[in-house]
């Protein structure tokens, strides 16, 4: 494999990071909730674009830095399930299972979505 | 015994005091100082003078957690050592408590100081790591001790650093076995903890405790004392201050969250000055067996601890939320602070002159109020 987009995927993934602690900071900020909106909407536009590069048709090494690398670090399942656990925890159920299935049933339509735009302009 | 004062600073995880971290400033100036008793614990959520509530529920923008320190030794020593903890925590929230300090044998017979209120509270502080005479884990025997002699609760904090009988105790994830300081904090009716005294001298190996007078307003709903009211200034003119405890667990509910979550957020919206939430490691608020934080079982049965500073007008006309949300659960304690003082950035409040809290209390260990 070559060293550049293994580079490529570190660098845009730091980047990708940077990004998701910025708009779940300000999404966080702007709508103050127990519902995690910030993670919800990290995780939905980064569904939506990596919907949208597969449609366009983005494919090997480009793919690669830009689906694994930039949109897997500003994607994050793990802060999801933390926030759900953390919810269960704190003995709010309806809220938790409101963020188990909301956010996957609306992130399954937004992937589909940005493919189904992405074939269009591709 | 000792007229103690017991000093608490409020303030943020991430804050720096030139390149090293103010909580380990601070604690360095405590160690010192070889300070009788403090611990640092970390809390769950809060928010000060700031009003940006920092909480662990959301990890990805989780800054600055609040810290808490509590710091007990002589009236005398806390006073000499106020410029010095000014000087390491530039923001944050200083307050002063009137507090009983008693060690070894003074411990069996010590007596609880008249207050504002019929109820008392009982801090016992030890290491993690100890053990009681009977071979159990101190603090699991302390607590166990206390809910037999009928306490209405206890809760134990856990801090990360610490000084205990002068000594820097200290959590480092490099040597877990080196112990950390533990605060158990009683509350109930004065005769059931007094009760406790003896047994507790007898159980532990140093003992060392603070006695407070309190009014205990609240156990799971029932009403037990008025909510007291105190005028904002002393006769001289100096702040007085009130804080109300709530002592519950994580899991317990109110309109529809958590209790210390929802407390937090209504009494924010309501323009309190402050709150803040530690978690604590094992305890009880209710006739429950003692509980803490179980490995297989989802829902955290931890004790929570949740503190609220405020002015008493402000106390009073805020008191109809933390009425609201402890309808079911949770004990509510109120206690008056003499002093306060909160800094961030240019802005500061209050100040660090004890202010006279009425009934006055007794420089001398046996007089009750005339």
């Amino acid at each position: 494999m070559d060293v550049l987009p293994w580079l490529g995927v570190g660098a845009l993934g730091a980047l990708g990071a940077l990004g998701r602690f910025t708009v779940d900071g300000a999404v966080s900020a702007r709508w103050p909730s127990d519902f995690p909106f910030g993670t919800l909407a990290v995780n939905l536009s980064g569904g939506f674009a990596l919907g949208l590069l597969v449609g366009l048709g983005v494919a090997g090494d480009a793919l690669l830095i830009l689906g694994t690398g930039l949109l897997g670090g500003y994607t994050t399942f793990s802060t999801w399930m933390f926030e759900a656990q953390r919810l269960g925890e704190d003995g709010e159920w309806r809220l938790m299972w409101l963020n188990l299935a909301g956010p996957m049933l609306a992130g399954l339509g937004a992937s589909g979505l940005g493919w189904i735009v992405g074939g269009a302009l591709g | 015994m000792t007229e103690a004062l017991k000093l608490w600073v409020y303030f943020g995880d991430s804050q720096l005091t030139g390149a090293e971290l103010t909580s380990d400033a601070l604690m360095d100036v405590l160690a010192r100082r070889r300070v009788a008793v403090s611990a640092l614990c970390r809390g769950i959520e809060g928010f000060g003078l700031g009003r940006r509530i920092h909480t662990e529920r959301f990890p990805d923008i989780s800054t600055d957690l609040p810290l808490v320190a509590c710091v007990v030794d002589s009236r005398e020593r806390i006073e000499t050592l106020l410029d010095e903890v000014d000087g390491v925590v530039a923001d944050g929230l200083v307050t002063l408590e009137h507090a009983r300090l008693a060690r070894g044998d003074q411990v069996a017979d010590a007596e609880f100081p008249p207050a504002p209120g019929r109820a008392a509270k009982l801090t016992i502080y030890c290491d993690r790591l100890e053990r009681a005479a009977t071979g159990r884990s101190a603090y699991r025997e302390a607590v166990e001790v206390l809910r037999r002699r009928g306490a209405a609760g206890a809760t134990a904090l856990l801090g990360v650093d610490g000084t205990y009988h002068g000594r820097r105790r200290r959590a480092t994830f490099v040597s877990p076995g080196r112990g950390a300081p533990l605060m158990i904090i009683a509350v109930g009716s004065r005769a059931p903890l007094a009760a406790a005294l003896p047994e507790l001298s007898e159980a532990l190996e140093r003992p060392l405790v603070t006695l407070e007078g309190i009014a205990q307003l609240k156990h799971d709903g029932v009403q037990l004392e008025q909510l007291p009211k105190a005028s904002d200034l002393d006769p001289r003119g100096l702040a007085v201050w009130q804080t109300i405890r709530v002592y519950t667990r994580q899991s317990a509910q109110a309109g529809g969250r958590a209790l210390y979550t929802e407390l937090t957020r209504r009494l924010r919206e309501a323009g309190a000055a402050g709150v803040t939430t530690i978690r604590g490691h094992w305890g009880f608020s209710s006739d429950e067996p003692p509980h803490g934080d179980k490995f297989a079982r989802f829902t955290s049965h931890a004790p929570t601890y949740t503190t609220y500073v405020d002015r008493p007008s402000k106390v009073a006309e805020v008191w109809p939320v933390v009425d609201e949300l402890t309808a079911e659960h949770g004990i509510v304690t109120s206690l008056f602070v003499p002093a306060y003082r909160e800094r961030r950035g240019e802005r500061a409040g209050g100040g660090l002159r004890l202010a006279e809290i009425t009934p006055p209390l007794p420089r001398t260990s046996s007089p009750g109020p005339s």
